[in-house]
């Protein structure tokens, strides 16, 4: 991950994008470019812009980072040195909505039509002006982004009304009480190990994001990675079970392939 | 010659126009040819990107405030990196 400090102080100038913000706070950006200089410019850029912007240099990094970071805008360069650019704009399509801007050396019409089919909303060549990225970024942010937004929509949370970090979560006919630890389905008490609560709680926070199994596993267990994909998909086929749906899919938590799992059942997105 | 005005009448900026005059009598270039050019185009345009960035951003106050006389001579490389810019879209396959 790039960390960058800032050039001086800055404020929001005339194409900034906080106004605009489909998020409580500022807005996040992640930029995926494998030059550090053009990744820096951009994040800097970005930030002039009023995001709170993070860079990456790899497209495994990048990927990383949008789950995680669940941005609201993406950059993304066509020329990585682990992936091709247009594998990873399918990718990122996979796990997030963000608005999506490629920004390439590459001069071909067809990677500009690729990348727009497989989901970019905008495509910039190199060099670019900053001025004009932080222009068109504002005009994008202003256009409503789907009349469907769709469930990884930003801000599709807040919509749907849920608080992540709320005592109790409320998912149908669902409960979890984190106070209490405990969680209830249609008035029933579901007796959870630790993992699988902490599972759940994760899951229930974030009804709408796509969790890889490494993420989960520093969360449940706040450390690395204590063993292979097997062990956070054990507890979750458990955790599965327990909620009355088969091991290997169900209502409530819905697996993402390639990536690892996603929480769904009614008023979610599944 | 006729060629060269024809190009900067076509809206060229500097010396692109000869540039693009002399691209377009080549026609297209396919094979190892043109991927070369590609390449190379490419190749410049991610050094530019850098430098018309942060002129960009200097000549904005990203750094601080920027006295009259820095803002002409930024002025000058920002200018000569869009014409560099302009030769490297005029040389494209």
């Amino acid at each position: 991950m790039v960390e960058g400090h800032s050039i001086g102080q800055h404020s929001v100038g005339e194409h900034g994008v906080g106004q605009h913000s489909v998020t409580a706070g500022r807005p996040k950006a992640l930029v995926i470019e494998d030059a550090p200089d053009i990744c820096f410019l951009l994040c800097e850029t970005l930030r002039q812009g009023g995001f709170d912007a993070s860079g990456a240099t790899t497209a495994a990094e990048g990927l990383e980072l949008a789950s995680q970071l669940q941005p609201d805008l993406v950059t993304l360069d066509l020329t990585l040195p682990d992936l091709d650019g247009i594998e990873v704009c399918r990718r990122l399509r996979a796990i997030s909505n963000a608005y999506l801007i490629i920004l390439t050396a590459r001069a071909e019409e067809t990677d500009r039509l690729i990348g727009l089919e497989v989901g970019a909303d905008d495509y910039m060549l190199k060099p670019f002006s900053p001025r004009e990225l932080r222009a068109r970024i504002g005009a994008m942010f202003r256009r409503p982004r789907l009349a469907d937004p769709g469930p990884f929509a930003p801000g599709a949370e807040a919509a749907a009304g849920a608080d992540p970090d709320a005592d109790q979560l409320c998912r149908g006919d669902l409960v979890l009480d984190r106070e209490s630890r405990q969680v209830t389905l249609a008035g029933r008490a579901i007796p959870l190990t630790r993992t699988e609560f902490d599972l759940l709680a994760a899951f229930m926070s974030k009804p709408r994001r796509v969790w890889e199994r490494d993420t989960l596993a520093r969360l449940v267990w706040h450390t690395d990675w204590p063993g292979g994909d097997h062990v956070i998909d054990v507890h979750v086929a458990n955790l599965r079970r327990k909620l009355g749906d088969d091991a290997h899919e169900g209502r409530w938590i819905h697996t993402v392939r390639g990536v690892g799992y996603r929480f769904g059942g009614p008023g979610g997105s599944g | 010659m006729r060629e060269h005005r024809h190009a900067e009448e076509s809206g060229w900026p500097g010396g692109a126009g000869a540039v693009a005059a002399l691209r377009e009598a080549l026609g297209p270039l396919d094979g190892d040819t043109g991927e070369l050019l590609r390449d190379a185009t490419h190749q410049l345009r991610t050094p530019l990107t850098s430098i018309s960035g942060y002129v960009e951003l200097l000549a904005d106050g990203a750094a601080g405030p920027v006295t009259e006389e820095q803002a002409l001579l930024l002025e000058a490389v920002a200018r000569n990196t869009a014409r560099l810019t302009a030769l490297i879209d005029a040389l494209e396959p």
